[in-house]
């Protein structure tokens, strides 16, 4: 009956005229933004944020979170029909979408898509339904040193799961963790690397940092890339007949579908991990579990089920550590968070408490929104397929445009643009060298939390050390952060010392 | 043009002396004691900690090959970051379509083969979103021409 009476709340609050037509608008423009591969959810979130502020609280998350989720159903389209990701989880849907596009299948392969991914985000949605609750309620006993060291799991996490570079990340989120001290100490009220800066003294803004980072560094990056289109635009049309498919194709479907999500959701609601990472595994695992793993790579429907599920599976699952610990489970959950403070709400155990309806009124609504996306993508298809022709000499100083006027209208104030420019210049060359600037917004978010937590549990120890190992539960997330650390480290030492005989 | 490495090497010594920085200016501020520790101390460890995991970087594997260029575009570096720059300068001095013109015209120029229909094209769409979405319904205190 509890679950009954939070549900009506959900429903109270995601199906007023507002919440429906703001969800309608993130899902739309997260597909949008999402079938275009010049700019990902990430800059879209951050460039929209701005124009959230007039919004209610509740409606301005509902439309973020659209974005979000609807980006991964409209990077799959350029995916399937041009071997060009509109977003890094949808490259392995290309794998085999590609080819049954070239084998004339695009329709079904467009279908599946959707079917799978809606799927996906539902089974997601039921997780966090029954497990965000939950752990807010466990985490209600944490006091600062958990919390501390949840932390830490998740930007080492974070540096170690995603792939690439170790180090690298660890860089980053350090970067980020430094950003996050300027301004104002709220304890002692000491200036910290303002340099008599007094637009600073509030600190560096989000909206400058994400929109520097990920907007104009990926302009500067994707101008680059003059070969980076395929020069093919698909030129078929989609037939709603040949979306349909055939009742042994359905049958083959569920079941990679079901193990996608199952891995997603698992994958997402790490702390630190993302779609990528999650649709990568569905599909290695799918190939290695399969009968016959060499039709993999030719247009395997299993090879388009699995990952697609899984992406989305893993979006939604990202939800359950932002909204019940307040720790982000991916670097675009880390905005949707900074996006919550800047309404004035703060994600973590209370929050579930304090904001009933906005919580409930988010999880009907990613069941809204799955369904738009749903019914969208199989009809608009053909829209679809003519804005991602859209030339690059009129989106990208759009996307500048957008990214000019947002960081303006912070605080209506240049500085945040010229803070935009620096940020985008600083992310382009880390892009260049292969640091991955998506660990800098992490720490940026975590960095004052972690250090609040730290002086908090420190003045509850009288500056013992040791409170972190002798509470059980921190002593296993630390442990576990330790393990993450030293087990990429052991593997490259050994296979240093094998390669030196 | 110099090679990958050395370009690597020399971002990783400004991020050490960047992490120096961070130190040293830290240790200006109370680092306080344990029981109560002040503003200086988690900057002082995070500028250290900064050095190590670029020191730790030197010891992994490195990405490319000895001798390949660096990847940078300076043209799309410059044109993009003059694009911004001239939008902050122009918006509030001179107007929001001015700034909107000045940063078309920059990128177009940027991404090479302009096209004068793109252009217009570009700079008509935006300016109408601009002055409805931005100043009328946002209102974001900019003006279309800021005259005086």
């Amino acid at each position: 009956m509890d679950l009954l009476s939070n549900l009506a709340l959900g429903v109270e609050t995601a199906f007023t005229p507002s919440a429906l037509f703001f969800c309608f608008v993130g899902v739309f423009t997260g597909t949008f933004i999402g079938a275009l591969p010049g700019i990902g959810p990430l800059a879209a979130i951050s460039v929209t944020l701005p124009l959230t502020f007039g919004l209610d609280p509740a409606v301005a998350l509902i439309m973020l979170a659209g974005i979000f989720y609807g980006a991964q159903y409209g990077g799959s389209i350029t995916s399937i029909l041009l071997n060009l990701p509109g977003t890094a989880s949808t490259a392995v849907t290309a794998l085999d979408g590609y080819p049954m596009t070239k084998n004339g299948r695009a329709g079904l392969a467009l279908f599946l898509n959707a079917a799978t991914s809606f799927l996906g985000g539902s089974f997601a949605v039921l997780l966090v339904m029954a497990f965000a609750p939950l752990i807010a309620s466990v985490a209600l006993s944490f006091n600062s040193t958990e919390y501390f060291s949840i932390m830490v799991l998740g930007l080492v996490a974070a540096s170690t799961l995603s792939g690439g570079s170790v180090m690298k990340s660890l860089v980053m989120v350090t970067f980020g963790l430094i950003l996050g001290l300027v301004g104002m100490d709220l304890n002692s009220g000491a200036m910290r690397y303002t340099f008599g800066v007094l637009q600073l003294s509030d600190g560096v803004s989000l909206i400058a940092l994400a929109m520097g980072l990920f907007g104009v560094a990926e302009i500067m990056n994707k101008m680059t890339a003059r070969d980076s289109a395929t020069g093919e635009i698909y030129s078929g049309r989609i037939r709603l007949s040949a979306m349909l498919p055939r009742r042994d194709e359905l049958r083959r479907m569920w079941m990679p579908a079901l193990r996608g999500s199952v891995i997603g959701s698992a994958v997402g609601a790490l702390p630190g991990t993302g779609p990528s990472v999650a649709s990568f595994m569905a599909y290695a695992m799918e190939k290695r579990a399969s009968r016959n793993p060499e039709k993999f790579g030719k247009g395997a429907i299993e090879g388009v089920s699995a990952p697609e599920a899984a992406n989305n599976a893993a979006v939604q699952a990202a939800f359950i550590p932002t909204l019940s610990l307040g720790i982000p489970g991916d670097v675009v959950m880390a905005v949707l968070l900074g996006a919550m403070m800047m309404h004035g709400v703060v994600p973590g155990p209370q929050f579930i408490a304090n904001e009933p309806a906005m919580f409930w009124g988010l999880i009907v609504s990613f069941w809204i929104g799955n369904l738009m996306l749903l019914l969208l993508n199989i009809p608009l298809i053909g829209l679809w397929v003519k804005i991602i022709s859209i030339p690059n000499r009129i989106l990208f100083p759009t996307v500048l445009f957008f990214i000019c006027l947002g960081s303006y209208s912070v605080a209506n104030n240049v500085f945040d643009v010229y803070a935009t420019l620096i940020f985008g210049l600083i992310g382009y060359v880390l892009i260049v060298f292969r640091y991955h600037p998506a660990p800098v917004l992490l720490g940026f978010i975590l960095g004052p939390m972690m250090e609040e937590n730290l002086r908090r549990a420190l003045v509850i120890s009288r500056g013992d050390l040791m409170v972190f190992v002798d509470r059980p539960v921190s002593l296993v997330l630390l442990s576990l952060s330790i393990l993450l650390l030293v087990a990429p480290l052991l593997a490259g030492t050994r296979k240093l010392l094998a390669r030196n005989g | 043009m110099i090679s990958r490495s050395l370009a690597e090497k020399c971002l990783s010594a400004v991020m050490i002396a960047f992490g120096l920085v961070v130190a040293w200016m830290g240790l200006d501020l109370s680092i306080g004691r344990l029981a109560r520790i002040g503003p200086g101390l988690f900057p002082v460890c995070l500028g250290i900690l900064l050095i190590v995991f670029v020191i730790g970087t030197f010891f992994e594997r490195p990405v490319t090959e000895e001798g390949e260029p660096a990847e940078f575009d300076i043209r799309a570096m410059v044109s993009v970051g003059a694009a911004l720059l001239a939008f902050a300068l122009l918006a509030e001095n001179v107007g929001l379509i001015p700034a909107i013109i000045a940063m078309v015209v920059i990128m177009a120029l940027g991404m090479g083969r302009p096209s004068l229909k793109a252009m217009l094209l570009t700079v008509v769409l935006l300016s109408a979103i601009g002055l409805f979405l931005f100043i009328d319904l946002l209102r974001l205190p900019l003006q279309p021409f800021a005259i005086g």
